[in-house]
């Protein structure tokens, strides 16, 4: 009788939990799960987006693996964004260390302020960048012109536009970083820094003996989530410079969309986006698997 | 002398920052101020006086921006919504009840976080389109309403809830989906506040989806109703409006950010990740 009830409960849980679980396995499933598996198939045809799909085996693959211009906008994004995450990580750190014990009102302000970048919308901001770098009536135009010289064509010249895409990514997230860095901060116990200050180690010495050393796992955390996430950069290129000039700022997604929505060919972009799942698997897989302690011990 | 040298380059490097980061608002404000074209190409660093405010209003027809905000804000609102209940209910599931295959389910919830929507942008387009959802809310909404992010949140809040707030909600007659909400859900509040301007966010700010999924203007949101305003001005850009109308796009979610800032800066959401 006893054991009846048992079942009869945990029978009764499952159903629960089943039903719980259902809305979240419908949408996982049909937008998640079936695109993915979906998407490989789609890069093993010669599919235009509209005419029924015709295999044509692994050509959408050796035809990027041959095409200098897929190298060219693979290094981009890997240029992009190492140098993204890099700049932004580097300031970021510097800010939450020179802000760390400003906990007055000025303080206060200016981590609120240096936060505001990275809740704009990045569509509506890259407008905004544009005409801050507009060569002729813009912020850098005018400027150049009060100082008599003639501003530089920034998002024109292949020498340039890649930067000041740069510059705005780094522009939204330094705020974020800082934040981040400043939890991290806090997790340091002071006992440490008064015992080094006992020992007669000054700020440099600190700083790369206590401070680096323990934030370790932060900024390992902060490295690795964003360079998997400006890796996916589409909007603000898309936006500021179309891939242009000269493919100098093509990016990865913002190829893939291109070939599937401007030129409908729909399998070679899945076969892109394949490339783009692997390589975002690795950076995951090699994530997880290097993450240092949680824990550091701080003896 | 050397501490004091440190100090110098440690002010210059706030002010440095801080003018980076102000500058580009306060040229789109005056920007946004100028009475016509004109002005905007001579007199470009003096404050109009009297500022022109009605390129505000002048903007907003520019482009349906009614459409767009209202778009915005349904599909943001919405989503959110959405994805907080379905979070609850599987977060409960993963958390307080027992059923076969639990740690390969959750599993394949995590994994969901691996497989960004651009990834499969191209399947994922057809399978809108199959179903009729492309310039529909549907289309807007539903593939968005659930986050994997969100049952990961939840779940860890609700593991930590003592089973004790379960169990005598069970004596007292409380079925799973009344302890679901009222207890653990209202228990878990500040999580589900974080993450729901989180969620919110991100819908909000979404460009991508909305520029592929939609192609007509009763559809879109304001991300992209901005870039449309900016591409059919091409050639002639009429600077002192398309900032008028960039201030009312960015301004909810800063708004929001300033006056609820405890859910952006403290630790909710970063579980296990102090140190």
């Amino acid at each position: 009788m006893h054991e009846r009830k048992l079942m009869k409960i945990k029978n009764h849980e499952a159903l629960v939990a089943f039903l719980f679980l259902l809305p979240m396995t419908v949408v996982f499933v049909f937008f998640k799960y079936l695109p993915l598996i979906d998407n490989f198939r789609i890069a093993l045809t010669s599919w235009n987006l509209f005419s029924p799909k015709r295999y044509v085996g692994f050509a959408n693959f050796k035809a990027l693996l041959t095409s200098s211009l897929f190298y060219k906008i693979l290094g981009n994004t890997f240029f992009f964004t190492i140098m993204s995450t890099a700049i932004s990580v580097a300031l970021g750190f510097i800010l939450s260390v020179l802000l760390f014990h400003r906990n007055g009102k000025g303080g206060k302000i200016l981590k609120t302020l240096f936060f505001i970048p990275n809740v704009t919308t990045a569509s509506a901001v890259a407008i905004l960048w544009m005409w801050v770098f507009d060569p002729d009536f813009g912020l850098s135009g005018q400027i150049c012109t009060l100082l008599g010289i003639k501003s530089p064509r920034w998002l024109l010249d292949e020498r340039y536009a890649i930067w000041v895409v740069i510059a705005l990514s780094v522009w939204r997230s330094v705020g974020y970083v800082m934040l981040i860095f400043e939890s991290g901060l806090s997790g340091i116990p002071d006992e440490i820094y008064e015992a080094a200050k006992i020992d007669g180690a000054n700020g440099i010495q600190t700083l790369f003996g206590i401070t680096i050393p323990l934030l370790s796992s932060t900024s390992y955390f902060l490295i690795t989530t964003s360079l998997i996430q400006t890796m996916q950069v589409f909007d603000i290129v898309s936006v500021m410079t179309g891939g242009g000039p000269f493919n100098s700022t093509n990016v990865m997604n913002l190829y893939i969309y291109q070939m599937a929505f401007a030129r409908n060919k729909a399998g070679y972009a899945a076969a892109l986006s394949v490339m783009l799942f692997l390589i975002l698997l690795i950076l995951t897989v090699v994530q997880r698997r290097l993450a240092p302690e949680k824990k550091v011990e701080y003896a | 002398m050397r501490e004091k040298v440190m100090r110098v380059l440690e002010v210059i490097f706030i002010v440095i920052t801080t003018v980076l980061v102000v500058v580009p608002f306060l040229w789109m404000f005056v920007t946004s101020l100028q009475p016509d074209s004109a002005a905007v190409l001579t007199r470009p660093f003096r404050f109009p006086w009297p500022p022109a405010f009605s390129n505000y209003v002048k903007a907003w027809h520019v482009e349906p921006f009614g459409i767009y905000a209202a778009n915005s804000i349904f599909v943001a609102v919405t989503a959110t919504v959405l994805q907080l209940v379905t979070a609850i209910l599987a977060a409960y599931a993963f958390s307080c009840l027992r059923f076969p295959g639990k740690n390969i389910v959750f599993v394949a919830v995590l994994a969901v976080l691996m497989i960004p929507t651009q990834v499969a942008i191209i399947p994922l387009y057809a399978t809108i389109s199959r179903l009729g959802w492309l310039d529909s809310y549907k289309g807007l909404i539903i593939p968005f309403a659930v986050d994997a992010y969100g049952v990961f949140f939840v779940k860890q809040t609700f593991d930590v809830i003592p089973k004790d707030y379960r169990e005598e909600a069970k004596i007292e007659g409380a079925g799973h989906l009344r302890i679901a909400f009222q207890i653990y859900g209202h228990l878990a509040t500040p999580t589900l506040i974080a993450y729901a301007i989180m969620a919110f966010k991100w819908r909000w700010n979404d460009y991508y989806w909305v520029l592929v999924m939609t192609s007509r203007q009763i559809r879109r949101t304001m991300p992209v109703g901005i870039v449309m305003m900016k591409e059919v001005s091409d050639g002639g850009t009429q600077w002192h409006l398309l900032m008028a109308a960039t201030v009312f796009v960015l301004l909810p979610m800063v708004v929001m950010y300033l006056s609820l800032q405890k859910y952006f800066t403290n630790d909710y959401l970063k579980g296990g990740l102090k140190g």
